[in-house]
């Protein structure tokens, strides 16, 4: 079992993005036992997405257990629809070993469905969307689709 | 006498004399009580909600102390104003390149027409924009004024110029009539480097436009805002409230600009205030004030909008100005903006208002969605329909700004409120003067500092 490290920097980042201690050690917990996660060996990185309630927490951290960022969203996957083999990244899928790809992932937030891409691989069903994706645009959208819906 | 809530300055708008005044509640309104020692007593009323008028003080921001009216303290108007008051930087920078117009408004800040003609020339100009773009923090923007700019036919250079000199927003106060009359005007001006037009829209009246400006101006401001929309220049609607005139156009502006919405990017509403040339010296019932401005736009869009949906900016005093941010969705409007609650994403408000005067909210959003690939949109390959991000551009490209600042004239003015002034008038010499004291006319009309401008410029 890794052993979950904090920085006081990613405890500001935590409380700033109203991520608790608890839903960082279960997103770790189950990438690790899963190994439903994604590694960037030369950088000893990890990468492990849950659902945990109304939210996805998406976590990386050092294989020492220190977490370097965390971040979650609202929309939920229902499908992805497609993958752009091309396009590749240096992550790779940690249960099969593959290199993973760019992938389109559908996610649904109060009842709209809207595409996002995502890092991901043929035989994961983990869509792993990128922080600046998921802390940007998808945070912008749900909170317009929130006001949007009066919710 | 009511209750006194806070002692202020005022001027007396017979001399135009600095006067002890002090802020009263009488019947739940708030007024503003002063003396000149030679003129009297004068009560006007400031605000007429006195609940709300506490409420919104929760919205002050910390104010950046301003370097530029050091610049006034060998030789300032020491009878009307003391510059080391003022609290607040620069936001907004108005340069006015003419004091002529094509129009003779019976109601008019600059008391233009077309015997008026002081062309300030391209090295003033110059001298302006530089000042600008020296003195006052990025990003900067200026609203090129008036008397009417568009008379000006080397307007195009001047636009250009200030481009040139790293204005990073260029707004254009006008009244219209050469952007509806003159084919290809729009681009013209689109080319040259104005990034919005301030168009005063007053209403949809005829009759009224006549009261308003001498002439019936409608088919015109239509005209002007088809010709903005097909050379893509966005527009912000400025209408003046008369009491007695348009209040009952409020809701008939704001539906016109949900229909125009992708062109018309914000209604920006000036509560009337007495400056330069007024058809007679105000009474209490010839204002309309913030509180009643924001029931009206509530009762006449059905309670779409309402008055929770509006916050001061706190870039101003807090009883200068209020603003919504929002979008308009199947011909709904949206607000993003809540006085009970907190804006959310939590972007910085100020800066939102800098970079959003001139009309559009939804760019800044969008680019922090991460949708501008620097000052461009993505393009749809990269953000089409069906995404999270298409969904941002759809609804950050309805975006409307609704806003209002009422300004303060020599009866109204209090200077608690003139000490916060973020919207500065560059003087040819280069000098700031907070807009509200630019304009600041006598009972005759009398507006020492446009004097200034006018003296400044014959020099
Ligand atoms: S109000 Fe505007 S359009 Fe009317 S006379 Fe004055 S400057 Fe001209
Ligand atoms: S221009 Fe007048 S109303 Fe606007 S912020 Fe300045 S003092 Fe206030
Ligand atoms: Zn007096």
């Amino acid at each position: 079992m890794v052993n979950v490290v904090i920085t006081p920097t990613v405890a500001n980042l935590l409380k700033e993005r109203g991520i608790t201690e608890a839903n960082v050690k279960e997103t770790v917990d189950y990438g690790e036992s899963t190994k439903d996660k994604a590694v960037l060996p030369a950088e000893k990185l990890n990468w492990a997405v849950k659902r945990i309630g109304a939210a996805t927490f998406a976590v990386q951290y050092k294989d020492s257990g220190e977490v370097t960022t965390a971040f979650s969203y609202k929309v939920a996957l229902k499908a992805i629809t497609d993958f752009v083999s091309e396009d590749k990244t240096d992550w790779i899928y940690a249960k099969t070993n593959e290199q993973m790809y760019r992938i389109r992932a559908d996610m649904e937030y109060i009842g709209v469905v809207r595409a996002a891409s995502a890092w991901g691989c043929k035989s994961s069903p983990t869509a792993f969307i990128e922080e600046f994706m998921a802390i940007k645009t998808i945070a912008i959208a749900q909170m317009l689709l929130e006001k949007k819906k009066g919710a | 006498m009511g209750e006194v809530i806070g002692e202020t300055k005022s001027l007396c708008p017979v001399c135009l004399s600095l006067v002890e005044a002090q802020r009263v509640v009488e019947n739940g309104q708030v007024f503003l009580v002063k003396e000149c020692p030679d003129h009297g007593l004068f009560k006007v009323p400031v605000w007429d909600d006195a609940r709300y008028y506490s409420e919104v003080e929760h919205y002050d921001h910390p104010k950046v102390v301003p370097q530029v009216f050091k610049e006034w303290e060998k030789d300032a108007p020491s009878k009307m104003w003391d510059p080391s008051q003022q609290l607040q930087s620069t936001c907004l920078t108005v340069v006015e390149v003419t004091d002529g117009c094509n129009l003779k408004c019976p109601y008019c800040f600059a008391s233009s027409d077309s015997s008026k003609m002081t062309n300030l020339d391209m090295e003033t100009l110059r001298g302006m924009f530089t000042a600008v773009s020296t003195k006052v923090k990025k990003p900067t923007v200026v609203q090129i004024s008036g008397g009417e700019p568009t008379i000006r036919n080397d307007l195009p250079e001047i636009v250009a110029m200030a481009k040139g000199l790293k204005i990073d927003f260029i707004q254009l106060n006008t009244n219209g009539v050469r952007l509806a009359k003159e084919d290809g005007y729009a681009g013209v001006m689109k080319k040259a480097g104005v990034d919005s037009v301030y168009l005063g829209f007053d209403t949809f009246d005829r009759e009224v436009w006549k009261k308003i400006c001498g002439v019936d101006l409608l088919d015109l401001k239509l005209k002007a805002v088809e010709n903005c929309r097909r050379a893509g220049l966005p527009i912000e609607l400025v209408p003046k409230i008369i009491p007695g005139l348009n209040v009952d156009q409020i809701g008939k502006i704001i539906e016109f600009a949900k229909k125009n919405i992708g062109i018309i990017k914000g209604v920006h509403f000036q509560p009337i205030s007495y400056f330069g040339r007024v058809p007679a010296e105000p009474k209490d019932e010839n204002y309309i004030t913030i509180p009643s401005l924001l029931r009206e736009i509530e009762r006449q869009t059905g309670g779409e909008i309402t008055p929770d949906d509006f916050i001061p900016t706190g870039c101003a005093d807090v009883h200068c100005d209020t603003k919504c941010f929002g979008f308009v969705s199947e011909g709904r409007f949206v607000s993003l903006t809540k006085m009970s609650g907190k804006f959310s994403p939590d972007l910085d408000i100020t800066r939102t208002v800098r970079e959003g005067v001139y009309g559009s909210w939804g760019n800044i959003l969008a680019k922090e969605a991460g949708l501008l690939d620097g000052d461009q949109p993505m393009s749809d390959k990269d953000c089409g329909c069906g995404t999270w991000m298409g969904l941002v551009k759809d609804l950050t490209l309805n975006a409307l700004t609704i806003s209002a600042m009422h300004f303060q004239d020599a009866w109204n003015i209090d200077y608690g409120r003139l000490r916060n002034c973020c919207i500065h008038e560059v003087m040819p010499d280069g000098r700031f003067v907070p807009f509200c004291l630019f304009n600041a006319s006598d009972v005759r009309g009398r507006a020492p500092f446009r004097e200034l401008w006018c003296a400044q410029n014959r020099k």
